[in-house]
């Protein structure tokens, strides 16, 4: 049902290219934002075919930039569609920076305040656009040319100094580990693109869960009434951008500090392993723990399918462990969840990348690292604000009440710990009814997150069309 | 932590809507009420919860629940969609789909009439500000929490 030539590239399929920035935009009057990206719109990558030589460009937009562009128009009134778009879209209360924002674990060093290096605020992004190179003269020569021609039509980027490309920029990393030394990537959403139940994988997601403009009861996706801003928004996903700063000497030192507590267990070779892959409910390479408990498989399996339904306790996988959380899979959900997501728990497709320099051991060299995280949904509050909830707070679900304080337990690997309320110990269950108890650090760092609006193909086209 | 909703819609003079309103209460004990009942004692997030119509003029829909609003709107929604219909029928819902959970949202907001004073467990309204005053005996301990101790 969904044509995926209508979608751009990078929610359609994931991307090779090796080198990758985010570039942030503020516009100034709407006929200069449109000529801007007029020159460029017709560079947009589109569908899930393989990618072309050459730089991969990607747009995504604030409702205040949208508002901007689509202002004036007489088939798409502004005012009807601030009404119409997911109040978590268009309300600043309701943004990641707003009033909500220390639910969202946004709090403390992650606080909105300190966010963009303190040069702007997540409110002043009206455009992002996301390319991706092959290599980095052609990323040199690209980001040259697209800032003469920003500069040169009153579109300000909102750069970002302490960047060596003066906004976020990273690669994919060539052996698939991120800064923590996990192999990242391994699970995505099989999306059902035909929308087709009859004929649909057990593990598949329905592409209302990707996509708005298919509204229906079980994925009421804003605009949901019929007209024209659900035509326009049809086909286009929401996006979480997010700049995460991994501690990564915090996370080293973590790790060997509390192996002699795993030593007994596991022996004091695996020891740090075996706590990182607590944390995560993966080894380091990969394997998942709920298939691969006590010890890695030599090579990597990464066969995904796997459930919790044997181990309800956490004794394979701890409950804490993050993908348990951001993708609890078959774990039940509680009653009120279970209603809220009738057909399984929220999921997002994830593309982004790495950024700064690799790090050993545990001393600190004082250079930023971490992950520029983009994430693609249909719903901004049942699906990415949820999982932001939920690693920050593990009430989602009547298994974390066993644990001591359940109810505020968090994320081993994300959880913001300068939460008063937070329970900052992570219980791992052993066999029987012996388990060891981490006191935990705080590993990562929120220090900038937008929520924007990936437009389908055909309407990035409406919006650099000339008006009315 | 526990949250306070006061939804006080005015309620429509017209002789229809009154009809309604008498249709409702004449309905509630044996129909609604039970219906409300059973979501909430699954969810085990609501403390309390009435429904309260002030001299034909009022109707407000009144629970102390656990969670964020933006969290478990939906599920309010979900769960109750035809009993909300029935008590927002009486209102003046122009614009208003039950089925559409971000006009639900809306009109939620909009219609939650803060308590007077200031919220003294850090507890904020839907937009993110202060929330006014509840008073909890047991210092905001949780459904769970008391079901637990209760051996439930």
């Amino acid at each position: 049902m969904v044509d995926l030539g209508n979608l751009q590239a990078i929610v359609a399929r994931s991307s090779a290219k090796p080198l990758l920035a985010v570039l942030l935009f503020r516009f100034g009057d709407a006929g200069g934002a449109r000529s801007f990206l007029q020159q460029w719109i017709p560079r947009a990558a589109v569908g899930a075919g393989p990618d072309a030589d050459g730089p991969a460009f990607h747009f995504m937009f604030s409702w205040n930039g949208i508002a901007t562009l689509m202002s004036g128009r007489p088939d798409l009134d502004v005012a009807q569609g601030r009404q119409q778009f997911e109040v978590s879209f268009v309300d600043p209360a309701q943004a990641p920076d707003g009033g909500i924002a220390t639910q969202l674990g946004f709090l403390d060093a992650s606080a909105p305040a300190g966010w963009w290096d303190g040069k702007f605020k997540s409110s002043d992004i009206d455009l992002a656009i996301h390319i991706g190179f092959d290599t980095p003269e052609q990323k040199a020569d690209c980001l040259a040319q697209v800032r003469q021609s920003a500069t040169g039509l009153g579109v300000r980027e909102l750069s970002l100094d302490s960047w060596d490309d003066g906004a976020l920029s990273g690669c994919r990393p060539a052996d698939g580990r991120l800064h923590f030394g996990y192999r990242d990537g391994i699970t995505a959403p099989n999306v059902d693109w035909q929308d087709a139940p009859a004929a649909r994988a057990s593990d598949a997601v329905d592409c209302r869960e990707i996509v708005v403009g298919y509204p229906n009861s079980d994925f009421p996706t804003a605009p949901f009434k019929p007209g024209p801003w659900q035509d326009f928004a049809r086909d286009g996903s929401f996006v979480g951008l997010s700049w995460l700063y991994q501690d990564v000497a915090a996370f080293n030192k973590f790790l060997k500090a509390n192996a002699p507590q795993a030593a007994p267990h596991v022996g004091p070779e695996l020891a740090e392993e075996w706590i990182a892959a607590k944390m995560m409910g993966r080894w380091r390479h990969g394997s998942p723990l709920s298939r691969f408990p006590d010890a890695p498989p030599s090579t990597p399996q990464l066969n995904d399918a796997f459930g919790y339904g044997d181990d309800p306790d956490g004794v394979k996988c701890p409950l804490g462990a993050h993908i348990r959380i951001v993708n609890c899979r078959d774990h039940p959900l509680k009653f009120a969840n279970q209603i809220r997501f009738p057909k399984g728990p929220p999921r997002v497709i994830r593309r982004g990348f790495s950024y700064g320099p690799h790090l050993e051991g545990a001393e600190d060299d004082g250079k930023d690292r971490g992950i520029v995280g983009l994430f693609y949904f249909a719903r901004i509050n049942e699906q990415f604000y949820t999982i932001l909830r939920w690693m920050h707070q593990t009430d989602f679900a009547d298994a974390y009440m066993s644990l001591p304080n359940g109810a505020n337990a968090q994320d081993a690997l994300t959880g913001n710990r300068a939460d008063p309320k937070a329970e900052t110990r992570f219980q791992v269950p052993l066999a029987g009814d012996a388990s060891v108890t981490f006191q935990m650090k705080q590993f990562i760092r929120y220090k900038g997150v937008a929520v924007l609006f990936a437009p389908s193909v055909k309407a990035l086209n409406t919006m650099i069309a000339a008006q009315g | 932590m526990t949250h306070a909703l006061n939804l006080t819609l005015p309620i429509k003079q017209d002789a229809e809507t009154l009809a309604k309103l008498r249709n409702l209460e004449a309905i509630f004990t044996d129909k609604v009420q039970p219906a409300i009942a059973a979501a909430l004692k699954q969810s085990r997030i609501v403390h309390f919860a009435r429904v309260v119509v002030i001299d034909d003029k009022y109707i407000q829909v009144i629970t102390e629940y656990e969670g964020t609003h933006q969290e478990y709107t939906e599920f309010f929604r979900r769960a109750l969609t035809p009993i909300f219909a029935e008590i927002f029928s009486l209102a003046d819902t122009t614009g208003l789909d039950i089925n559409d959970p971000n006009a639900f949202f809306e009109f939620s907001k909009k219609h939650n009439a803060r308590s007077l004073g200031t919220a003294t467990d850090g507890s904020t309204d839907i937009s993110g500000n202060t929330s006014g005053w509840l008073f909890s005996a047991y210092d905001g301990m949780t459904v769970a929490n008391i079901l637990a101790k209760l051996g439930k």
